[in-house]
């Protein structure tokens, strides 16, 4: 496919980037309505506790204070799924029940909801807030998913026996792991650890609601999903779809987090009682312990290769902690898997886990899902491998990376990858060849490490994949474009605008994006699964070349010509053999609307798109990093991703993307942990005080290698590229330790601690 | 952690004798507001709830850093980390306060947050004190009964209490000047990341005969790595009067390991103590050597 593009793949500034910039742009925080009410929760300090009284009355009598709800007061409304999954999963088969309510009496985590205030200001509400008298019972409860599985362990929820909130396996096993085991000439296995990384989202969770004149809630979200969030609202509140409108402001981050209603349900229950607007805004504390965070694993894997490199048997067994409630949790394991165990060419396959309930804040979507985990392991173990078989690093991946037209991660046809193009030029800009394997010596010792992933664009076919456009053109020749993404920062409505201006002939500035508004916009399933700009970006497409037939067809009339005689570049329609013979498409669309000779057209284009592809990005990641070996301390000194995400629309956007994902990684990899006190249950790092992410002084030179090669599914060759940033970061980071000091760390974070323990392990 | 502010009735005194009086009518019930960076969290995390805020940076005259050979070093309680981490005479002579007071918070704490106020928070983890602790820093303290000065290895009593009174006000810090051929140096290790709090910082003041290369004096001041920022005087016994070698700075080290006493991540601490007080030890030492080789020349 060699087009040639004149928007797709130019670096053009985004729609929305200077009222980012200047300040401008309204997110949910920025909103205000008059009459406004300010909502805040009541947050239990136990992590497993029973209400046994709730005294209400003193904040009641607080003056501008107009209600305080209690979880006796929401029973009227359904318990839920805060993590939208109980639709049915195609693959892994499993539902998720209704476990939470919008208020809860049984506290089952540090922070869960337990009463809600709604007032004329915050400081009142905060106020009101210390004036609710609670009783607890404080209750046994079980922080470790080990812990947790033992017979006579706390109960966490009525929805999960045994504490068992899901056993899961993956959905794509292949042939028989024991035969494949007895094949190998080389077994490498080890237990690998993983953390509950928090999104920290730069916007904390934020919503306003309010019951307008029709009696229609009308809901200000963030979510991530925003049409399947208008479908649970309508559910939790006995209301038909019709009566929710839910509008999507800018959103300031989502990573996953916002793929779940966060803010919402207690927001609108504030709002159906005072019949007011209310605004909830969670603090960062309630950011870190009411929502969900990554899910963390401790997971046993087994790798089997033949001498030559070649593998023959992957296994491995997932042990996972959920939190109080089952949210997204139980899927990262799936997925986990999907995309570990899919990742190279492998014929004997298998995986089983268990999701394990635990009185610990709720464990659900982060950027990669179970990919950044699983590849955590699954990459050391191959450099392992790899030493046993006096393979470098680089060569045993080449030799296990599938090819086009192989089966992919999510059971499809691989539709293109350029992974070893990613390994080859990415190991350039890193140095590998004069770097990797050199002998090291003196205090300060650096190293360099590979890490390879594969992701998806979309959830197909594991999940409902649906995606909606639809463009009209208007009389100037301008087009409006309805989608609707989440605005998370990833500047999709650039990219859609830079595929709908390519198809039509017109430029990105033309499409304006009509969006956030579930009364107008179609269905959409969302964006997660780094699937909008494949997923909405094909719907997009093909509403747009609905539209330019139109266009052509009535040019055509209009020159006097027949419709394939024509192009359309920059803003006019051409004749091909004559050029000098043109229309501005204004004129055509012009002409279509104000049209008296009775041939009135809105020239228009609507799609309905549902994913029966997935185009997998891959992608290599090389990290260089330099070890005190006195302190422990690991510097990352340089990181080169090399990505194969088809054509980039938007490099720009790309290497934002990417860059952002190493930054995530490195956190993931070396200073983000979750911190959960055992003999109390509380949360201890749920501010960046003692969660700490990597600052720009921890970041290394960063270089993003763009390989830009078309993908022959995707809206002009593009393939998803949100989520791949992070995946292969931490083990990237881990496989340089071991070159420069030759010590492996498998849990994560990677301390100094952690370091200077396995030095002295080594020493001895 | 709170958005917003318990209500609290506010002043901005113009004197120090009005913030005094002020200070003595409300006692336990007032907290001193200088830059903020510290009490304002407290006050959001509810783990103070003052009725009453006495704004001191409304009083210009605290505010400012002052030097002769004499006298030495005379610091206004409001002068802000950024003022002393820039300024010429502090950058020259007293060159460890300056770096102490540079590694502070973030460019944004550092131009709020001022040197009296790091002091008065008493917390173990101060990075302006090891460096004020070497160089023997006193602090003058007022009160509307006068002005008493304390030195600073006596004002820290346990983690957030310190000597301070009720009713008292730091007002001033004073450094005497170092002797001549001494030099000294703040390192410090942050606990994860770049900007972060301090997990050990050591400074080191030393004073070194030319003639026979003799220590002649050394102190070593440290903090995050006790209840409060502590000097470690027998680890500094191991150099005094000593002709330093580096197996005596590696004694030196290890002994001021045995001084410490850290709560959380203990071993790692006491670990990196040693490393510290060795790296701050070794580079005074090539500083003031380098010093004697420039004065010769």
């Amino acid at each position: 496919m060699s087009q040639k593009l004149s928007v797709v793949g130019k670096r053009i500034i985004q729609p929305d980037a200077a009222a980012k910039a200047t300040g401008a742009a309204m997110y949910a925080s920025d909103l205000k309505m008059p009459g406004m009410l300010i909502g805040k929760v009541l947050r239990s300090p136990y992590p497993h506790a029973k209400i046994k009284r709730i005294g209400k009355s003193k904040a009641e009598k607080l003056p501008g204070v107009e209600a305080v709800i209690t979880p006796e007061d929401v029973t009227q409304w359904k318990p839920f799924d805060r993590g939208l999954k109980d639709l049915p999963m195609i693959a892994g088969g499993y539902l998720v029940p209704p476990d939470e309510h919008i208020l809860n009496e049984r506290a089952r985590h540090f922070g869960d909801a337990i009463a809600a205030v709604a007032a004329i200001n915050e400081h009142i509400a905060e106020e009101a807030l210390e004036l609710i008298e609670v009783e607890y019972e404080e209750l046994p409860f079980v922080i470790d998913p080990e812990e947790a599985m033992k017979p006579g362990a706390p109960q966490v929820s009525d929805v999960a026996e045994g504490n068992i909130g899901k056993h899961l396996s993956y959905p794509f096993p292949e042939g028989d792991v024991e035969k494949g085991f007895k094949e190998a000439d080389c077994i490498v296995e080890g237990t690998f650890s993983t953390t509950k990384q928090e999104h920290c989202t730069a916007e904390t969770a934020a919503a306003v609601a309010h019951l307008d004149v029709n009696g229609r809630i009308n809901i200000w979200s963030q979510c991530q999903v925003a049409h399947m969030a208008r479908r649970e609202i309508a559910h939790i509140f006995n209301m038909p779809v019709s009566k929710v409108k839910l509008m999507t402001p800018l959103v300031g981050g989502g990573f996953g987090q916002r793929g779940s209603v966060c803010a919402e349900p207690i927001c609108i229950a504030l709002a159906l009682k005072t019949g007011k607007p209310v605004k909830l805004e969670y603090t960062r504390e309630e950011n870190f312990t009411a929502l969900e965070s990554r899910t963390g694993f401790k997971y046993n894997l087994k790798i089997g290769f033949k001498q030559d490199g070649t593998l023959t048997a992957m296994q491995v067994y997932m042990l996972g902690r959920l939190g109080g409630y089952m949210g997204c949790g139980p899927m990262a394991s799936v997925i986990g898997m999907v995309f570990g165990l899919g990742h190279y060419r492998c014929p004997n396959r298998a995986g089983e886990a268990d999701m394990v309930m635990t009185n610990t804040p709720v464990s659900g979507a982060f950027r990669g899902f179970g990919n950044p985990a699983m590849m955590w392991g699954i990459e050391q173990l191959v450099d392992e491998a790899a030493e046993k078989l006096g393979m470098n690093p680089l060569k045993i991946r080449l030799k296990n990376i599938k090819k086009a037209g192989e089966i992919a991660n999510m059971g499809l046809r691989l539709e293109s990858t350029y992974l070893d193009e990613c390994i080859k030029r990415g190991a350039e800009a890193i140095g590998w060849k004069e770097k990797w394997g050199k002998k090291k010596e003196g205090k300060m010792r650096r190293g360099v490490g590979i890490a390879t992933m594969t992701h998806c664009s979309g959830a197909a076919p594991l999940y409902l994949d649906h995606s909606n456009a639809f463009i009209k053109l208007n009389e100037d020749g301008s087009a409006d474009l309805t989608v609707h993404p989440a605005p998370l920062g990833q500047h999709i409505w650039g990219a859609l605008s830079q595929i709908a201006a390519e198809e039509l002939g017109i430029l990105a500035e033309d499409i304006h994006i009509v969006t956030g508004d579930t009364d107008i916009t179609l269905f959409e399933y969302g964006s997660d699964a780094s699937r909008s700009t494949y997923a909405i970006g094909s719907a997009t497409l093909i509403a747009a070349h609905q539209a330019k037939e139109q266009i052509l067809e009535r040019a055509a009339k209009m020159l006097g010509v027949s419709p394939d005689e024509l192009e359309i570049k920059e803003r006019q329609v051409y004749v091909k053999a004559n050029p000098k013979k043109s229309i501005p498409v204004a004129d055509v669309c012009y002409d279509a609307i104000y049209n008296f000779k009775g041939e009135c057209l809105n020239i228009s284009g609507k799609c309905s798109w549902e994913g029966r592809w997935n185009s997998s990005p891959t992608g290599a990641f090389f990290a260089e990093v330099e070890i005190n070996t006195e302190t422990g301390r690991v510097k990352v000194i340089k990181f080169v991703t090399a990505i194969d995400c088809g054509k980039a629309i938007n490099p720009m956007t790309v290497e934002g993307q990417l860059e952002g994902g190493m930054q995530q990684g490195i956190g993931y990899g070396l200073t983000e942990d979750y911190i959960i006190n055992k003999d109390t249950g509380v949360v201890e790092s749920d501010n960046y005080d003692t969660y700490k992410m990597p600052g720009i002084l921890d970041m290394p030179e960063t270089e993003v290698v763009i390989i830009d090669k078309p993908d022959p599914k995707g809206p002009f060759g593009a393939k998803g590229v949100g989520e791949p940033g992070m995946v292969g970061v931490a083990p990237a980071i881990a496989n340089a330790i071991y070159d420069a000091i030759g010590v492996r760390i498998k849990d994560l974070p990677i301390t100094p601690e952690k370091v200077l323990k396995a030095l002295g392990e080594k020493s001895q | 952690m709170a958005r917003l502010l318990k209500p609290f009735e506010y002043f901005e005194p113009r004197t120090v004798e009005e913030a005094v009086q002020l200070l003595s009518k409300y006692g336990h019930q007032a907290k001193v507001l200088a830059g903020g960076t510290d009490l304002l969290i407290s006050m959001k995390k509810r783990k103070i709830t003052p009725q009453y805020v006495v704004y001191i940076k409304s009083i210009p005259e605290l505010d400012y850093i002052h030097y002769s050979q004499q006298a030495g070093l005379k610091i206004g309680a409001l002068a802000t980390h950024t003022a002393i981490a820039d300024s010429a005479i502090i950058k020259d002579k007293f060159e460890l306060l300056a770096s102490a007071c540079g590694k502070v918070g973030t460019p944004q704490v550092r131009n709020m947050g001022t040197i009296g106020g790091n002091i008065c928070e008493g917390g173990p983890s101060q990075d302006s004190v090891p460096s004020l602790l070497v160089l023997e820093a006193k602090l003058k303290l007022i009160s509307l009964h006068g002005e008493r000065i304390v030195p600073i290895d006596e004002f820290f009593i346990a983690p957030f209490k310190t000597a301070l009174q009720e009713a008292e006000l730091l007002t001033e810090i004073q450094i005497p000047t170092p002797p001549p051929r001494s030099a000294g140096c703040y390192k410090w290790f942050t606990k994860i990341t770049t900007v972060d709090e301090s997990l050990a910082g050591v400074a080191v003041l030393m004073l070194l005969d030319s003639t026979d290369g003799i220590c002649r004096d050394l102190k070593i001041g440290l903090c995050s790595v006790a209840p409060t920022p502590i000097r470690a005087r027998r680890a500094e016994q191991v150099l005094r009067d000593k002709k330093i070698d580096n197996s005596l700075i590696e004694r030196a080290a290890r002994v001021a390991v045995e001084e410490t006493s850290p709560r959380s991540r203990a071993d790692y601490r006491k670990r990196m103590t040693g490393v510290l007080v060795r790296e701050a030890i070794s580079e005074t030492w090539q500083k003031i050597r380098q010093l004697h080789l420039r004065e010769r020349a």
